[in-house]
Order: structure tokens, then C-alpha cells, then sequence
């Protein structure tokens, strides 16, 4: 018995330090000790909106659709990182003195972005704006960098709609 | 005698060795990355002059806990760890680059992270994290070309449940006007923490690889990752190609930043290549990371001539984790040790006979 334990002693503590040295590492984040740097670097922003006009459409018995731009939209990301950033579009109902369109009957149509710096925008089309959906995100980026891009909102207008001016709020939200 | 204690321990040693190099996970600094963009940022900012006509409002952090200065995500989202009680102020400059007077509305609002991206919640909604953030000033007037501070505070009840939990701060401004009023509101991620001495793990595991080429032919990888660990992770990396047909290498390709992954989440991530890349078959290195920590895996891939997917390549080999390596070192010592036993015994017996 003896003569088995020292044979199989050392070969049990070396398969412990062995299992003992596989471990995932974990990387320690931050623990608020409450010292704090200052952070250089650029902010991320974007446009100043403008107003944006629908136009008349005639009222009718068929389903119509109203059709406008928006204006253009720049994020301008000049934090230098690679964090990249994400945008979002929302709207109300549009209102009218009597009867409102709701949001689900709103589509959002990026179209194409211009870019500077390095980073991929692809604007996507985005239906029923009722919740924030996702409508451009800026990826890929590494450094400054900034994407334009001119949206179209078309809005179905159920038949019968009542003459009349409505309004809506479309909010633009880039983190 | 002795010799024979040897051969067991060499083998572990050797068998250490071999688990020590095929380990998935190392913890590299991204340091060198930030410190090149940087380089270029502070050479393209001071070029860019202020945008004519529109203008836009700007956000940014100014304060960091000093422990994170080498995480990435700290630079520019709000991360902490925080006790319950706990009590943190950090500042944020507003700036106005138009050519009017801007007024700003600034408040703390909920966030969430859903199908890979980190979202505000719409317009106002609260939750835990923001109803515990306040600012100081909750509207500024900002004149053409101003940057103006504010502060943040961040109070933990003492009551919070541990976790991690996310919110924004928004920038507002809204235009008016009839028809369709626009605003737009620039933010700022918080990820907090709470919980006790130790914050909750970083940690993430690739589970697999997926060769694919879109309907316009352009191929790509698509990396399956599990955020097993407790904190949001913001994902970036490469994916680099070598011993290819005639023996090309490719990459390193950049993975598309942008996917935030809740603890528990999994997601696919996408890395585009070059249309010019032939089918393969390709070996794959992928690294992905997230602030401070970084995984590497590599595969077999071969693309699909048309648009489609390939079939998936596991990363996760079951053989190669960490349990099954020590009962592997374990089996092979012990029938090493069975083996020098045996062989005492039929050594003992000629002199008992």
C-alpha cells in the first residue's frame, strides 16, 4: 500500500496543477474607487433638424399616400474610437383636428448614405415607426467619421381620411 | 526506481504544455489600436471645421474612473461597477456647432439591448438605472459654436438589486414648424453594474463559424457568440484567411462593430470580405473583443459557390475544454501508474518462487 502511494502520489498533485492551470481568464473591469481622468477627444453629434413638409394630397375614397423627405441627417462621430454608433427613428400619430394616422401606417426609406472617414452606413427602410426602429448605424468605424443620409417618409393614408392639416413628431435618436 | 516516477510527470508536463497553447482565451490590452486612431482623430479634428448652415448638437463624456483608462468602452460609454450607496459624478459637455443659439433639453432615460444593438427606450420611459441618474441642469442654452458642462450623478440606493443595467443620457433638440417636427437627440450609454467588492465576469465564448455569400456574391463570416460572463459586451475584431488556394493568405478583415450582447445573449456577428476571395477551403483565425478582453478560434471553411450559407464549423470542441483536459491527464497518469506498478510485481516474483 505503501509502495502505491508514492507512485501515485506525485502523479496525482501533477494532474491537480495541471487541471489547476486551464482556467478562462477574466478580464477586471473598472471598481469606482472614485478617481477619475479626463477624457480628450471629439463628441458624437447629430443635426440640427429642420421642418419637414408632407405636402397636400387630395382627399379621396382610395387609399393615398403622402410622400416626403425629411432633410438630411448627419451623425458626425468625432470621439476617435472604434465604437461605432446607431440610430433610430420614432414617430407619433399624425394628428388632425378630428381623426389621427397612426404610426404603423409610416415607412421610413433611408436610401443611400454619403460617408467620411472609415465606417460603413447602410440605411435600411423602416415600417411602422409606432417604436424606435433601427434606420442607420454607422459600423466598421475606426477614427472620426461621419454619415449623411436624406430620408423618405411615406405615409398611407386610410381611405375615407378627413380633410384637414396633420402633424407628427419624428424623432431621430444615434447613441 | 526512481526513473519510472519521471515518466508520468513529463507526460503531464508535456500534456500542460499542449493545453497551455490551445487555451481559447488571453487577455490582450486593445491599447495599440486606440492609440493609432487616436493618432489620426486629433489630426482629422483639427481639420474639420464647424458644419455651415445646419449644425449639429454634440454629446460627449469627460470623466472616467481612472482604473479603466485602458478599456475602450470606458472612454466613451459611461462603465462602472458600482456598490449599493454607492455615489459617482462624471461630467458631459453639450456643444453647439451651428451658427444660432441652440436650446438644449439633456435627461436620463432607459435603455436595453435587443438583436444586437444597444437601443434607447422611446421618448421619456424610466427604469432602475435611469431613475438613479440625475443631471444637473436639465436645459441648456447653448450660443453658436459653445461647449458647456454638465454633471451627472449617479446614486445607488442602497437597496439595488446586483446586475447590470443599462440607460442613456439624451441631448434633445427639436425643430418646430407645421407639418412633420423633427428631433433629434444624440445620447450617451451607461452600462453600471451593481454588485458587491468584485464586479461580475467579462467573459464570451465563440461557438461557431459560418462561411456565407450574400445574394450579390459578396462572401463573408459569420461568428456565433455566446456572452456567457455578467456584463454587456460591445463586440469588435478581425477575421484573417491563410493557407488558401495556392496558398493565399487574406486579412485581416475588420468584424462590423455595432453588436452589443447582454449577458446570457447570443449573436451572430458579421464579418465581410473581399468579393475577389476564391471558395477555399480557408483557414479561419478569428479574434473578437470587447474592451479589455479578447478570444481567438480558428477553423476550416470553404464558401459556397452561390449566394447561402455553408454548414456551421464548431468552435467549441467538447475535447478541449478544461474539464475534460484534467480527466485526460488524469486517465493517462493513472494508467502510467498502474504500468510501473504491474511491472514492480512481475519483477518481485523470481525471488519468491
Amino acid at each position: 500500500m505503501h509502495q502505491l502511494m508514492r507512485v501515485v502520489t506525485p502523479i496525482i498533485a501533477a494532474a491537480a496543477l495541471a487541471l489547476l492551470s486551464v482556467q478562462p481568464a477574466y478580464a477586471a473591469t473598472s471598481g469606482g474607487t472614485g478617481t477619475t481622468f479626463t477624457i480628450t477627444g471629439g463628441a458624437l453629434s447629430i443635426t440640427v433638424p429642420g421642418a419637414a413638409n408632407l405636402g397636400t394630397q387630395a382627399a379621396g375614397i382610395t387609399a393615398l399616400t403622402a410622400t416626403g423627405s425629411l432633410g438630411d441627417v448627419t451623425v458626425s462621430d468625432a470621439r476617435g474610437t472604434i465604437a461605432g454608433w446607431s440610430t433610430t427613428a420614432l414617430s407619433t400619430a399624425f394628428a388632425g383636428t378630428t381623426t389621427a394616422v397612426p404610426a404603423s401606417e409610416i415607412t421610413y426609406v433611408g436610401g443611400t448614405a454619403t460617408t467620411t472617414g472609415i465606417v460603413v452606413v447602410a440605411p435600411l427602410t423602416a415600417t411602422d415607426l409606432t417604436s424606435a426602429k433601427p434606420v442607420a448605424a454607422g459600423v466598421s468605424a475606426i477614427g472620426v467619421n461621419s454619415g449623411k443620409w436624406n430620408p423618405t417618409i411615406t405615409v398611407a393614408l386610410p381611405a375615407g381620411t378627413v380633410v384637414g392639416t396633420y402633424t407628427a413628431t419624428i424623432t431621430h435618436s444615434v447613441l | 526506481m526512481r526513473s519510472f516516477l519521471l515518466a508520468p510527470l513529463l507526460v503531464v508536463a508535456a500534456l500542460t504544455a499542449t493545453t497551455g497553447t490551445a487555451a481559447a482565451s488571453t487577455s490582450v490590452p486593445a491599447t495599440q489600436i486606440q492609440s493609432v486612431s487616436n493618432a489620426v482623430s486629433n489630426v482629422a479634428a483639427s481639420d474639420a471645421a464647424p458644419a455651415p448652415g445646419g449644425g449639429s448638437v454634440g454629446l460627449r463624456l469627460m470623466d472616467a474612473p481612472a482604473e479603466a483608462a485602458s478599456d475602450p468602452r470606458a472612454r466613451v460609454y459611461i462603465v462602472d461597477h458600482l456598490k449599493p450607496g454607492a455615489v459617482i459624478q462624471r461630467r458631459v459637455e453639450v456643444s453647439n456647432t451651428s451658427q444660432t443659439p441652440m436650446h438644449v433639453a439633456l435627461y436620463a432615460a432607459a435603455a436595453g439591448i435587443n438583436a444586437g444593438s444597444f437601443t434607447g427606450a422611446d421618448g421619456r420611459t424610466q427604469n432602475g438605472l435611469s431613475s438613479w441618474t440625475k443631471l444637473d441642469q436639465a436645459t441648456l442654452e447653448l450660443a453658436p459654436g459653445a461647449r458647456v458642462p454638465d454633471m451627472v450623478t449617479v446614486t445607488v440606493p442602497a437597496d439595488a438589486a446586483p446586475g447590470e443595467q443599462y440607460a442613456a443620457i439624451w441631448a434633445e433638440i427639436g425643430g418646430g414648424g407645421p407639418g412633420v417636427s423633427l428631433v433629434n437627440r444624440v445620447g450617451l450609454r451607461m452600462y453600471v453594474d451593481v454588485g458587491g467588492d468584485n464586479p461580475a465576469p467579462t467573459s464570451f465564448l465563440l461557438d461557431s463559424l459560418t462561411a456565407v455569400r450574400g445574394p450579390d456574391g459578396s462572401p463573408g463570416v459569420s461568428a456565433q457568440v455566446h456572452n456567457d460572463g455578467g456584463r454587456a459586451l460591445d463586440i469588435s475584431g478581425a477575421v484573417s484567411l491563410s493557407d488558401g488556394p495556392g496558398a493565399l493568405s487574406a486579412g485581416p478583415f475588420p468584424a462590423q462593430v455595432g453588436s452589443t450582447l447582454a449577458p446570457g445573449q447570443t449573436v451572430s456577428v458579421m464579418i465581410p470580405l473581399d468579393r475577389r476571395l476564391p471558395d477555399g477551403p480557408w483557414q479561419v483565425s478569428l479574434t473578437l473583443r470587447s474592451g479589455l478582453t479578447e478570444k481567438t478560434a480558428q477553423g476550416r471553411i470553404l464558401f459556397p459557390s452561390g449566394p447561402g450559407a455553408s454548414d456551421p464549423v464548431s468552435l467549441r470542441d467538447s475535447l478541449s475544454s478544461p474539464l475534460m483536459i484534467g480527466l485526460l491527464v488524469l486517465l493517462v497518469a493513472a494508467a502510467i501508474g498502474a504500468g510501473v506498478l504491474i511491472a514492480r510485481r512481475r519483477a518481485r516474483r523470481p525471488s519468491d518462487s
